[in-house]
C-alpha cells in the first residue's frame, strides 16, 4: 500500500497549491482589441507606453488632438487657444464637461493634472515630457494657460498627451487605487480590468461629443505575434496591433482581415562622428549614405511598407523639403569619396544592431543587408548583435561606433531632431554648433511660416552634414477585421468613439 | 525524524538563498532598466535622478543587503513598470500557473502510464516501436513550434478551440497539451523502463505461477511497484512544468507567472523578476520539501539514510 499512500501524499501537496478557478472568456464586448502588451496602469502620468495610452485615451480627454492628416491640431476639451505672448499658450475650455463620477472638468482640473504629473514626489514617467513648461495657470474657471520656459513652437505636441484627471476623486481614493479603477471624462467608462486577461470599457452615453457608436470595448493582450494573428483571423478579436512584416503577405490574402497602417519609426544608422576617426569626416559619412541602397531595403525587406527619407525629417514635419533628393545609391561615387578622404582601402567599424530594438522591423535582416552593402565599397562593418537594453546601455555609454536605430516621434513636430541631434540634449555621437543654432531657432519659431523656412535650412544642413545614414520611415501595421470601420491615426492613439462594426 | 526534518528544512533555506543571490546579480548584469522605463527622450538628468530614486547608484552588495532585509519582512519591492508592490502581482498569477501545470501533469499521466505499461508488456512489437518513436518526437519537439501548430490546426483551421487566453475548460486544452507533451514523453519512457525491470523480478514470475490472470499481474503487482520511482519524478516534473510554463504562457497569452516573468525580464523590472523567480522557487522547494517529509513519514528507510 506504500505506493498508494505516496501517490495520495503527492496529490494532497499538489492540489493544496492549486486554486483552480474558471471563468468564461466569450465575446464580451462589441469590439475587441488585442495589443501585444497589457495596460501598465490607468494613471496616465505613470506610463509612457503606447499600448497603455491606446486604452487610456478612451477613458480620458485631452485639450487638443492631432488632425487625421498629421499636420495640425484640433480642439477637444479646448474650444480655442491662442498665444498670449511668446511663452503663454492660453486655452478656452468647453463648458459643462463632466467626469464619469459627475465631477466638473474645469481649468482647476487641468492645473491639478499638470501639477501632479510634475510633482517630484510622485516620480512620474510623464514628467520628462513636460520639461519645457514652467507652469500652468488658472485664469478663470474655463480659461487655463500653459507657460513655457522659453518660446517653444511644439508646445501643442506635448499638450496633446496630457489626459485630464478628476482632482476630487483622485484625492478621495489615492493614486494607487486610481491606477486600478480610473474615472475620466472620455467616451468610455472604465468597467473592469483583470491584469493580463482583459480590460473592459463601456460607452459613456453622456459624452460631450455624443454617444459612442459601440456599446463596449474590450482589450485582450496577446504577447506572441503568431497567436495574436491567429486570434484576429479566427475572429476572436477585431483589431490587432504590431503585425510583423513577415506576416504581411498572409493578411493581404485574407478574406476577413485587412491591414491598416500609419507612419511609424524613423530608421537610421547612427554614426559616432566624435570618436571614430574616419566618421569624423563629412565626406566619409556622405559616402556611406551613397553606399547604402535604401530603396532596395524598402522594396525587398519591408515589402514597400516604408517611406524613403531624404534627411532626419518626416514628410509631415514643417520644413520637410520634398524637392531635396534622397542620397541616390551610387557605390562607385562612394568609393571615390572614400579614396579622396584618405581611405582608398576602406576601414573597419563595429556595427551594433538589436533585432527588435524600439519596434524596428526586420532589424537583423536590415542590419545584415547594410553591412553587406558597405562591404562592397570597402567599409568592413562587423555586426554586433545585442538585446535592446544592452544596446541602449552602450548607446548612452557612448561606446557605439555605428548602430541601427529606430525612433518614433511626433510626425508634425520633429521633436526627435532636438532630442537626438542637439548637442545639449544628446550630444553622444554628434555635436555641431551650427546644427545647434538652427535647431534652437527652429523650435523657438512660433510662426509657422518662419518655422517652415528655418526647417528647410535645418533639413538641408543635416542632410548635407550626414550625422546618420538616412534610411526610411517604417509603418505601424494593424490587422483589422473587414467588418470593422477603423483606421490607424498619425498620433499613435487608438480612439474608439467613432468605430462602427457591421455584421 | 526531527533531525531529518531539520536537515531538509535547512537545505530548502539554502536553496532559496542561492536562488535569491543568482537572480539578484544576474538580472543586474543584463542591463539597465532606466532606458526602458523612462521616456525615450528623457534627459541625462532625468535618468540620473531615476537611478538615485531607485537606489541603482549604490554599490551592488548594499542593494542586495537592502533587498534581503526587506524580503525578510515580506516586502519584495515595487514593480518599476506597474508601479505596484511586486509580491501581490506575482501571487495573483499563481493560480493560473498552477492550473496550467496541474492540467499538463494530469494529461501527461493519463497518457503516459497506460502507454508505458502497454509498451513494456508488448516489448519490441510495432506498438512499442511506435510509442518510443513518439516519445522521441515528444521530447525533441520545440514547445514553441508545437503550440503555434496546435493553434493553427485546432483554432484557425478547425475552429474547435479558442486561440489563446484564460477562460473555461476549452481554453485550457491546447496549452495543457503543449506544456504536457515533454513530460508525457519522459514519463512514458520511465514507466516502460520501470515495468521492464519489474516484469523480470521473481515475484512476478511467482504471480504468474500462481495462475493469476495476466491483467491482474500487470496492474496489481507490476505497475504498483513501477510507480514508486515515477511518483518521485512527478515531484520534479511539476517544477519542470512551472518552468516550462514561461514559453507556453507567452504563446497562449495565459495570465500566469511565466508570462509575467518574461515581460519583467524584457523590461529589466528588477523587483518583479526577483519576486517571480523567488516565488516560483519557493513553490518548488516547498512542494519538494513536503513530499520529502511525507515520504520520511511513510517510509522509515528514507529518514535514516
Amino acid at each position: 500500500m506504500i505506493s498508494g499512500r505516496r501517490l495520495l501524499a503527492f496529490l494532497v501537496v499538489a492540489f493544496s497549491l492549486a486554486l483552480v478557478q474558471g471563468h468564461a472568456l466569450a465575446r464580451d464586448a462589441d469590439i475587441i482589441i488585442s495589443q501585444k502588451a497589457d495596460v501598465e496602469t490607468f494613471d496616465p502620468a505613470q506610463s509612457n507606453n503606447t499600448s497603455t495610452h491606446n486604452v487610456t485615451i478612451n477613458v480620458f480627454d485631452t485639450l487638443v488632438r492631432l488632425s487625421d492628416d498629421g499636420r495640425d491640431f484640433v480642439g477637444e476639451l479646448a474650444e480655442s487657444w491662442k498665444l498670449v505672448d511668446q511663452t503663454t499658450w492660453q486655452f478656452k475650455l468647453r463648458r459643462g464637461v463632466k467626469f464619469h463620477n459627475g465631477e466638473e472638468l474645469n481649468a482647476a482640473a487641468v492645473k491639478v493634472t499638470f501639477d501632479t504629473t510634475m510633482d517630484p514626489e510622485r516620480k512620474t514617467r510623464q514628467r520628462p515630457t513636460y520639461v519645457a513648461f514652467k507652469e500652468v495657470r488658472v485664469d478663470d474657471p474655463y480659461t487655463v494657460s500653459f507657460i513655457t520656459h522659453k518660446p517653444y513652437a511644439i508646445a501643442l505636441t506635448q499638450i496633446q498627451y496630457l489626459m485630464i484627471v478628476p482632482p476630487s476623486y483622485v484625492k478621495q481614493v489615492g493614486w494607487d487605487e486610481f491606477g486600478r479603477k480610473p474615472v475620466g471624462s472620455g467616451a468610455f467608462k472604465f468597467k473592469e480590468w483583470e491584469r493580463d486577461v482583459r480590460v473592459v470599457l463601456e460607452a459613456n452615453d453622456a459624452y460631450w461629443k455624443g454617444k459612442p457608436k459601440v456599446r463596449s470595448v474590450a482589450y485582450r493582450a496577446i504577447p506572441e505575434d503568431a497567436s495574436r494573428i491567429a486570434a484576429v483571423q479566427r475572429g476572436e478579436v477585431d483589431i490587432i496591433d504590431a503585425v510583423p512584416y513577415d506576416r504581411i503577405k498572409e493578411l493581404q490574402g485574407s478574406p476577413t482581415v485587412r491591414i491598416s497602417q500609419r507612419q511609424g519609426e524613423q530608421v537610421y544608422v547612427g554614426l559616432d562622428t566624435l570618436r571614430v576617426e574616419p566618421l569624423k569626416k563629412r565626406e566619409v559619412r556622405q559616402a556611406l549614405n551613397y553606399a547604402v541602397n535604401s530603396d532596395a531595403l524598402v522594396k525587398n525587406l519591408l515589402l514597400g511598407y516604408a517611406v524613403r527619407l531624404n534627411g532626419p525629417m518626416f514628410p509631415t514635419t514643417p520644413g520637410f523639403d520634398e524637392k531635396l533628393p534622397a542620397y541616390p545609391f551610387d557605390p562607385e561615387r562612394a568609393k571615390r569619396m572614400l579614396a579622396q578622404a584618405g581611405y582608398p582601402n576602406g576601414f573597419d567599424v563595429e556595427f551594433s544592431i538589436s533585432p527588435a530594438f524600439q519596434g524596428i522591423a526586420k532589424g537583423t535582416e536590415v542590419g545584415e543587408a547594410i553591412a553587406g552593402q558597405l562591404g562592397r565599397v570597402g567599409v568592413r562593418a562587423k555586426l554586433n548583435v545585442q538585446d535592446s537594453a544592452a544596446l541602449f546601455n552602450a548607446y548612452s555609454a557612448k561606446t557605439l561606433q555605428m548602430y541601427l536605430f529606430a525612433w518614433k516621434s511626433s510626425p508634425e513636430a520633429g521633436r526627435h531632431i532636438e532630442t537626438l541631434l542637439h548637442s545639449k540634449t544628446r550630444g553622444y555621437y554628434y555635436q555641431n554648433p551650427e546644427a545647434d543654432k538652427l535647431i534652437d531657432a527652429y523650435f523657438s519659431a512660433l510662426d509657422l511660416k518662419k518655422r517652415q523656412e528655418i526647417g528647410r535650412q535645418l533639413h538641408a544642413f543635416l542632410r548635407e552634414d550626414a550625422p546618420w545614414i538616412y534610411l526610411y520611415q517604417q509603418m505601424d501595421l494593424f490587422g483589422v477585421r473587414k467588418n470593422v470601420a477603423w483606421e490607424a491615426k498619425p498620433d499613435y492613439l487608438m480612439r474608439m468613439r467613432d468605430v462602427t462594426v457591421s455584421k | 525524524m526531527r533531525r531529518y526534518i531539520l536537515r531538509r528544512f535547512a537545505q530548502a533555506v539554502l536553496v532559496i538563498v542561492g536562488v535569491s543571490l543568482v537572480v539578484f546579480f544576474v538580472i543586474r548584469l543584463s542591463g539597465d532598466p532606466t532606458f526602458l522605463l523612462l521616456a525615450a527622450d528623457a534627459t541625462e538628468a532625468d535618468r540620473a535622478r531615476f537611478a538615485r530614486e531607485q537606489g541603482f547608484d549604490r554599490p551592488i552588495y548594499l542593494q542586495y543587503a537592502v533587498f534581503v532585509e526587506r524580503a525578510l519582512h515580506g516586502d519584495l519591492g515595487r514593480s518599476l513598470r506597474y508601479r505596484q508592490p511586486a509580491l501581490p502581482l506575482v501571487l495573483e498569477r499563481l493560480p493560473a500557473t498552477m492550473e496550467l501545470a496541474l492540467a499538463a501533469l494530469i494529461v501527461s499521466l493519463l497518457v503516459a502510464i497506460p502507454a508505458g505499461v502497454i509498451s513494456a508488456v508488448r516489448r519490441d512489437t510495432a506498438y512499442d516501436n511506435l510509442t518510443m518513436l513518439g516519445a522521441l518526437f515528444g521530447q525533441s519537439m520545440p514547445v514553441f513550434w508545437l503550440g503555434i501548430m496546435l493553434i493553427l490546426i485546432f483554432s484557425v483551421r478547425l475552429e474547435l478551440l479558442p486561440t489563446s487566453g484564460r477562460g473555461g475548460l476549452d481554453h485550457l486544452i491546447l496549452p495543457a497539451l503543449t506544456l504536457g507533451l515533454y513530460s508525457t514523453a519522459r514519463v512514458t519512457r520511465l514507466v516502460r523502463a520501470g515495468m521492464l525491470d519489474v516484469i523480470g523480478q521473481d515475484y512476478i514470475r511467482t504471480a504468474h505461477a500462481k495462475g493469476l490472470p495476466e491483467r491482474w499481474v500487470i496492474v496489481k503487482h507490476a505497475l504498483r511497484n513501477t510507480l514508486i520511482p515515477v511518483i518521485t519524478i512527478i515531484g520534479l516534473e511539476l517544477g519542470t512544468l512551472l518552468g516550462g510554463a514561461v514559453i507556453t504562457e507567452t504563446i497562449f497569452a495565459w495570465p500566469g507567472i511565466g508570462r509575467l516573468a518574461v515581460t519583467a525580464i524584457f523590461q529589466r523590472d528588477y523587483p518583479l523578476v526577483q519576486a517571480t523567480v523567488l516565488v516560483t522557487a519557493l513553490v518548488f522547494v516547498l512542494s519538494n520539501l513536503l513530499v520529502d517529509l511525507l515520504y520520511g513519514w511513510l517510509d522509515p528507510r528514507i529518514r535514516y539514510t
